[in-house]
Parts: C-alpha cells; structure tokens; sequence
C-alpha cells in the first residue's frame, strides 16, 4: 500500500526538473560577472605589467600606464569616505537613537531615500554649484571628493540605519537598565554589533566613488596631467574617467588598455570587498544571536 | 530590617491616555523578598519599572504621586536616571546578557560610572559570580560569549552584573517564566540567599512562587493594589475577597 503510483511518480518526476531549471537560472546569474572578468583578463592581459601599474601615460594616452589615475582613484575614495562614512554613522545613529518620530524625522528619511534617487549627473552639477563654484574650492580633489561624499551619503546611512534596528532592542534594555547612558549604549553595544552591516555599507560606497565617473568629470577631474597631484586643491586623474578618455575620447591606444584598466579598476574594487569579507566573518565568530 | 526600603504614595502612571497605575500605595520592607502577583495586564511589571525610571524609555508617559527609596524620592527632576538604576537594579524576564564575554558582561555595569584597575574590576567581577555561584562553573572560561551558556546561567549573570554597583534594590520581572522547573529552583535558592543583603522585589505570575519565596505579597488588579501584607496572612486570610479569589485560583 506504501508503493508509488502513477501519479506519484509524475509529481515527483516534475519536481526533479523544476529543481533542475531553477538550479540552471541560478547558474546563469553567476554567468555576466565571471564572462565580463574573462574578457577583460584576455583582452587586458597583453597589456598589464608592472610598468604600466606604475608610470604615467605617454605619447597623447597612447602609450605608457596609468598610475596617475590609480593614485587619483585613490585620494577620491579615501577622501570621499573621509567624510561620507563619519557623517553617514552619526547622522544614522542619531536617526535609530536619539530622534524623537514625528513628522520631522519622516520628512529627513524622505530627503534621504529621494537623495539617494538622485542620478550622478545632478550631484555632479550640485558639486558644481555647492563646492566649486560657492565654496570656491575649484575643480578639485577636495570638490570632486565632496559631491562623491555627497552621494554616497544616503548608502551609508541607509546602511547603517539598518543595521542598527537589526541589534535586538532588549540589548539597548539590558545597557540602560545598567545605569548606562544613550551614549554609552550606542558606543559599547549597539554600534560594535551593528559593524558588519555599516562596513557593507561602505563597501558599496567605495564602489561608488571608485566607479563613477559623472561625479568627478566636472568638479575635478583631469583628462591627462603630466605629474601628481601636490594636495588636495589640485586637479588628478582617475580611472573611471581615464577609461572613459582612452575609450572615446583617444586615437590609436592599444586595443588592450582600456581592458587592462578597466580589470585594474575591478580589482581594487573587489580587494575593498575581500578586506570587509574577512573582517564581517571575523566578527561573526563571536556573534550569537 | 523593618524600615521601609520603598516608599509609595498615590501614585497612578498613564502611557498617551491609557492609565496603568491607579493610586497605588504600597511599603516595602528593607531587606526582604517582596512578591507582585496578578493577572496579565495589572500593573505589577509597570510598577516594577517606575522604581528605577525605565518606564519612561516608552516614551509619552506620565508619574504622578510619590516614590521614595531608601527616603530619596526618585521621581524627582534632579534625580539622574543613570546613578538611580546603579542603586536599584533590573532583571528581565527573558535572560538578556549582551553579546559580549562572560567576564566583559559582570564588569561593564561597574566601568560605566568609573575607571577601574583591570585587577579591581576582575576581584569584583569574581566577587559577583561567586555571589552567584556561577564562578566554580565558568572561571575558565571568563571570556566565552555569554549568549552560548545556559538559559538558568544567563539568568544567573544577568543577576551578578548589578552586583558590582553594590546596588540596594533588586528589581525582577518575572525572572524565571523562561526557565524550566529545575532552574527556577536554583534561582529562588539564590534570591533567598541574597536576602537580607539586599531588598528584593520579585513580580511573579505564579502563585506557588510568590508563596514559596516571599516574605510579603501584594495583589494587583486593574492597575491598582488590592491588599498587601505577610504573604501567609495573605494566602490564608486575606481581607479583600478578590484577593482570596485570586490566589485561590479561581480567576486569573
């Protein structure tokens, strides 16, 4: 009486192949970043070596390495989160923490959430207008890294409101009932639990700051400069936007520089992830709820 | 012994509109386990959280009357929450260590009002957990995440890290209605055996508890207090015929 019947076996057989296709979608999805990594290592890799990570380009962009855009990429993250990442926490911790709700904290969220709507090419001419123009900071590593901050602010804040609603409220409890202040609260328990989720946040900020190009291309980017930048007022090049020049802007680059660049810009990105990879399970290990 | 430890007078307690202390006044003696029973929904766990102001963490509440502790009235506008809750301390009724070591956990308390020498803080740390008598069982491994002991050790170190603010008043709520029969028993053992040191208020949904562990008892209902007294005039001659329909069982 226990045996399988006709019917049985039918709905058992179209489970098997309805599990088969959703694994083979799954697949698919894997496909796109491991096909464009394949690509752009067998197009750029003629043309990666040392001396092109390390000296700047030659002969009009023909010839040469990118090394001005990578220190560039560099002091326009670094920057930006300078003041993205410390503005983003405390305004979002004050956000889940301290704000009474009301009718105030409803309309900040929603200048956050539509901020974060925003499309790059309207920050990059507020950059314009707030920072190069009104503050008088020129075009600039310091301007273009303020409207990149500027934009990444509703990530980071998003990221870390999140984050912190996710440590359960009876840990908040236990710390007040302590005798401990709100801020004695935030510090020693809510934001060391809330840290994997703000670094996701950042990472994604990184990645953002390092890839777009609209941003930058007015408030203080340079096409090509013959030597580094000396400070923070000055122009640098960056790789978001040298890809860009080498692409279109160019005649007679090597067919595999803008592959190898664009592979260098993936790289740094994906390293940023790896350090936040290995920090959040770090963290995990000691983390019980 | 006989002095009164708390103090209260008149006092009703609304959240928004809706009041859940009416004119309560109730005395509770200095050094001796005190029970709060009732029905859902009375009262007794709100009245439990005016008594180290962490009611007002709801937000939009209001106190009127008076409660006095130890003679200090701790409804006062000068009073600091914080020193307040470092004197009277609060168990919850699921256990709530935080996430951190088990010896982290015993010590935070005490760091967050001074700086103390790392030995200071382990001789106190240790002082609490033998209080407690969880130190035989962890005191190798102090620096294990407290959320992977037990639920009865969880509950057991809830209770040591307000030791070290050599605090006066214990407050539970409902401190055992997580654990299961053999665990609730080791945790009455050990209020007992903090009797005397320190005056305990325990609320409890159990009756069998309240009489097995409390020197005196007070019945709420509907946000007031019906009848308070010796726990075993209480259960065996209570004045108020709801309270002898109560701890009889038959509602509830």
């Amino acid at each position: 009486m226990f045996e399988a019947t006709e019917k049985t076996r039918g709905r058992v057989g179209r489970s098997h192949v309805m599990s088969l296709a959703l694994g083979l979608l799954t697949v698919l999805l894997a496909a796109p970043t491991l096909i464009v990594l394949a690509v752009l290592v067998y197009r750029g890799a003629p043309a990666l070596s040392l001396d092109f990570l390390l000296s700047p380009p030659r002969a009009g962009m023909t010839a040469g390495g990118i090394f001005p855009a990578i220190v560039g990429t560099f002091y326009l993250v670094g920057l930006s989160l300078l003041v993205s990442v410390p503005l983003g926490v405390m305004g979002a911790v004050y956000l889940t923490e301290y704000a009474r709700p009301g009718r105030l904290l409803d309309f900040v969220h929603l200048a956050i959430v539509n901020l974060a709507g925003v499309p790059s090419i309207v920050h990059a001419l507020f950059g314009v207008g707030a920072f190069v123009v009104f503050m008088r900071l020129g075009t600039s590593i310091l301007a273009a890294s303020l409207t990149l901050a500027v934009m990444n602010l509703p990530i980071v804040i998003a990221a870390t409101r999140e984050s912190l609603l996710a440590v359960p409220y009876s840990f908040r409890q236990a710390s007040w009932a302590l005798g401990a202040s709100r801020a004695q609260t935030v510090w020693h328990i809510v934001l060391p639990n809330a840290l994997p989720g703000i670094l996701t946040g950042v990472v994604f900020a990184v990645s953002r700051a390092a890839g777009e190009t609209a941003p930058i291309l007015f408030t203080g980017v340079a096409f090509y400069l013959p030597s580094l930048p000396n400070n923070v007022f000055d122009q640098c090049m960056a790789l978001s936007m040298h890809l860009f020049t080498i692409t279109t802007q160019v005649v007679g680059v090597p067919e595999s520089y803008p592959a190898a660049t664009a592979l260098v810009l993936i790289a740094l990105v994906l390293s940023a992830n790896a350090v936040s990879v290995v920090l959040r399970s770090r963290h995990r290990k000691n983390r019980r709820w | 012994m006989s002095a009164a430890a708390i103090d209260v007078r008149d006092v009703s307690m609304w959240y928004g509109a809706f009041q859940a202390l009416s004119e309560v006044s109730l005395s509770v003696k200095q050094g001796g386990i005190t029970a709060l029973v009732g029905p859902s929904g009375c009262g007794k766990s709100t009245l439990l959280k005016c008594f180290n102001r962490m009611h007002e963490r709801a937000g939009n509440t209001r106190i009127t009357g008076r409660i006095e502790i130890l003679g200090h009235d701790v409804l006062a506008a000068s009073v600091s929450v914080h020193e307040l809750r470092r004197h009277v301390g609060l168990v919850f009724q699921r256990p709530n260590p935080l996430p951190l070591s088990v010896l982290e956990n015993v010590t935070l308390s005490a760091s967050l009002f001074e700086r103390w020498s790392k030995e200071e803080l382990h001789a106190r740390a240790k002082d609490a957990l033998q209080r407690v008598e969880l130190w035989d069982a962890l005191k190798d491994r102090l620096g294990t995440n407290a959320l992977s002991l037990s639920l009865e050790q969880q509950q057991r170190l809830c209770i040591a890290r307000l030791l070290p603010l050599k605090p006066s008043v214990l407050l539970m709520d409902e401190p055992c209605s997580a654990l299961d029969s053999r665990s609730t028993q080791a945790i009455e053992e050990l209020l007992r055996s903090l009797r005397g040191e320190y005056t305990s208020l325990v609320v409890t949904h159990s009756m069998a508890q309240a009489r097995r562990l409390a020197d005196d008892c007070a019945f709420m209902l509907m946000g007031r207090l019906v009848e308070a007294g010796p726990t075993e005039q209480l259960f065996t001659s209570a004045n108020d015929p709801r309270t002898r329909d109560y701890l009889a069982g038959r509602f509830g």
